[in-house]
């Protein structure tokens, strides 16, 4: 979101967002889960005409509402042009002309379980509920994912034209076995609208403040209902306290500062605790997932007073144990860093090697900016040039840019 | 002081692929703008044409009226703004400064009065 959207009257931050969520859930209660496909297709079209319309005749008086009526009626149109829909339009017609009430965050993740519970290969069902929960666009889930933009938008298209073939796929899954069982296809897509936030695909907020408050919410929501609460979601939910906690450090004068150089006495200290709160809980049972991990070592930078006085061994044990629950190349790289700050550029080099030779981070801007930090910091300044040169490639968000290349640009050796 | 008539056209199919945060910047970018022109006194009117597809109503080679065929859908007069300026070449800037020609092209015609 730009700026702009802050000074037009009625225009909230996130209402379109918002809206779409609040509005899918609440035509998906109304007219039935089977009817998710119809109910996402209105709920576009209702925010294309707001986009359409609105700068010519203004924002509404009340936009939620208006968006909820644009859906309703584009909804009862299809619905008449049924017949075997008739009741169905009659109940929907019957519903006072209100505005979307849906109980969020509940009812979010009633729609991420019924995502989860789908008969679609899992690296379906996560776009999908990128799409649906998050309102992510393609370009934004392919980045979250490492995936091609054509990748994810034909999965997208399959998932959707199986789901209107056969309606009958989609139960809604309001029980608590449900919620259960989709536990953790909903921790992933509530990391990835994480992650999404603090390193967005593109536009020019360095952080999407609103993705990341989502994401919290969505993981403290995981943790506390009944159904869902345990381990993993504690785990989840210190992640995202302790790496929140940091984003007032994160901006700074348009661009954002990286975790070496961030002021570390504005971090927020509430969300510092709320982070150890959650991972007192989530220990013990046993349980140990990739959020522990990460959560451990966010709470280790959480603990350290600076970047160099950063409990390096542990991070690194830390990132050893992660790379056995979750061999991820990017786990891999996070790790490369640890090292090399633990034992220098070169050995952060020799283990960013096999990845660099299998390619698997080809376009990940964030591995080829650590390699050319690492590079440099060894006294390769060629290879440095090539590897600045690729991550600039691959980055089109405004501020990510800037950084890149006002670090590329600054002289002497810096760390990573 | 002259009205102008500033036709925004587009292909409203550009839009589709948007993600509802992404619509909501478009929206917020036409709306300050605007906002602007209202506070300077420059508009004096904005209408959006309901959306679907146009229809011609003329006779043809034959001299019969004829219904039909459709407009053009990739390039559709989404609405209308109008616009006060002291000549063609004031309305002609109002025009360059508007948002809608990063997402399509406008079409400035002066209002005949009087």
């Amino acid at each position: 979101m730009t700026s702009d959207a802050d000074e037009v009257p009625g225009l909230v931050a996130n209402l379109f967002r918002h809206s779409h969520a609040r509005v899918v859930a609440t035509l998906v209660a109304r007219l039935g889960p089977e009817r998710l496909d119809l109910v996402e297709d209105v709920t576009q079209e209702a925010l294309l005409a707001a986009l359409r319309t609105w700068p010519f005749r203004g924002v509404p008086a009340d936009p939620v509402a208006w968006l909820f009526q644009a859906a309703r009626n584009r909804a009862l149109d299809r619905l008449r042009h049924e017949t075997t829909a008739r009741r169905l339009a009659a109940r929907l017609a019957a519903e006072p002309a209100g505005s979307a009430e849906a109980d969020v965050p509940d009812e979010v993740l009633v729609l991420l379980a019924t995502c989860a519970a789908l008969p679609l290969p899992r690296d379906t069902v996560v776009p999908l509920a990128l799409s649906v929960v998050a309102g992510l666009s393609a370009r934004e889930i392919a980045r979250a994912l490492l995936l091609e933009e054509s990748t994810v938008a034909q999965r997208l298209v399959r998932a959707k034209r199986r789901l209107r073939a056969e309606p009958a796929l989609v139960v809604l899954r309001r029980d608590d076995a449900s919620l259960a069982t989709a536990l953790p296809a909903a921790l992933d897509v509530v990391y990835l609208i994480f992650n999404e936030g603090f390193a967005p695909s593109r536009g020019d907020d360095p952080i999407r403040l609103d993705l990341i408050a989502d994401a919290h919410r969505l993981a403290e929501a995981l943790a506390a209902h009944p159904a869902t609460a345990g381990p993993a979601p504690h785990a989840l939910a210190a992640l995202t306290a302790f790496l929140a906690a940091r984003l007032p450090a994160r901006a700074e004068g348009g661009g954002f500062a990286l975790l070496p150089d961030q002021d570390r006495r504005r971090w927020d200290q509430r969300l510092i605790q709320r982070g150890f709160q959650h991972l007192q809980a989530a220990i013990g049972g046993g349980t140990l997932t990739r959020f522990h991990l990460e959560a451990e070592i966010a709470a280790i930078h959480a603990a350290a007073p600076a970047w160099e006085a950063t409990d390096w061994d542990r991070i690194v044990a830390a990132y050893d144990k992660l790379l056995r629950v979750e061999a991820s190349p990017v786990v891999a790289l996070n790790r490369a860093v640890a090292l090399a700050e633990r034992d220098g550029a070169g050995a952060g080099l020799a283990a960013l090697e096999p990845l660099f030779q299998r390619g698997d981070l080809e376009r990940s801007p964030w591995y080829h900016a650590t390699r050319a930090r690492l590079l440099r910091r060894a006294g390769q300044l060629e290879p440095a040039r090539a590897a600045w040169s690729r991550a600039l490639e691959l980055t089109e968000a405004g501020p990510a840019r800037e950084n890149l290349i006002r670090e590329r640009d600054r002289p002497g050796p810096v760390s990573p | 002081m002259p009205s102008f008539l500033l036709l925004l056209h587009e292909d409203p199919a550009q839009y589709a692929e948007l993600s509802p945060a992404e619509m909501q910047s478009v929206v917020a970018e036409y709306s300050t703008w605007t906002q602007r022109m209202a506070d300077a006194g420059k508009l004096s009117a904005g209408v959006k044409l309901r959306d679907g597809v146009g229809r011609r109503v003329g006779r043809d080679a034959a001299g019969r009226l004829m219904d039909g065929p459709f407009t053009e859908t990739k390039d559709v007069v989404g609405g209308y703004f109008v616009v006060l300026a002291p000549d063609l070449e004031g309305a002609l800037a109002i025009a360059r400064d508007c948002p809608h020609v990063a997402n399509g092209w406008i079409e400035v015609r002066e209002i005949e009065i009087g």
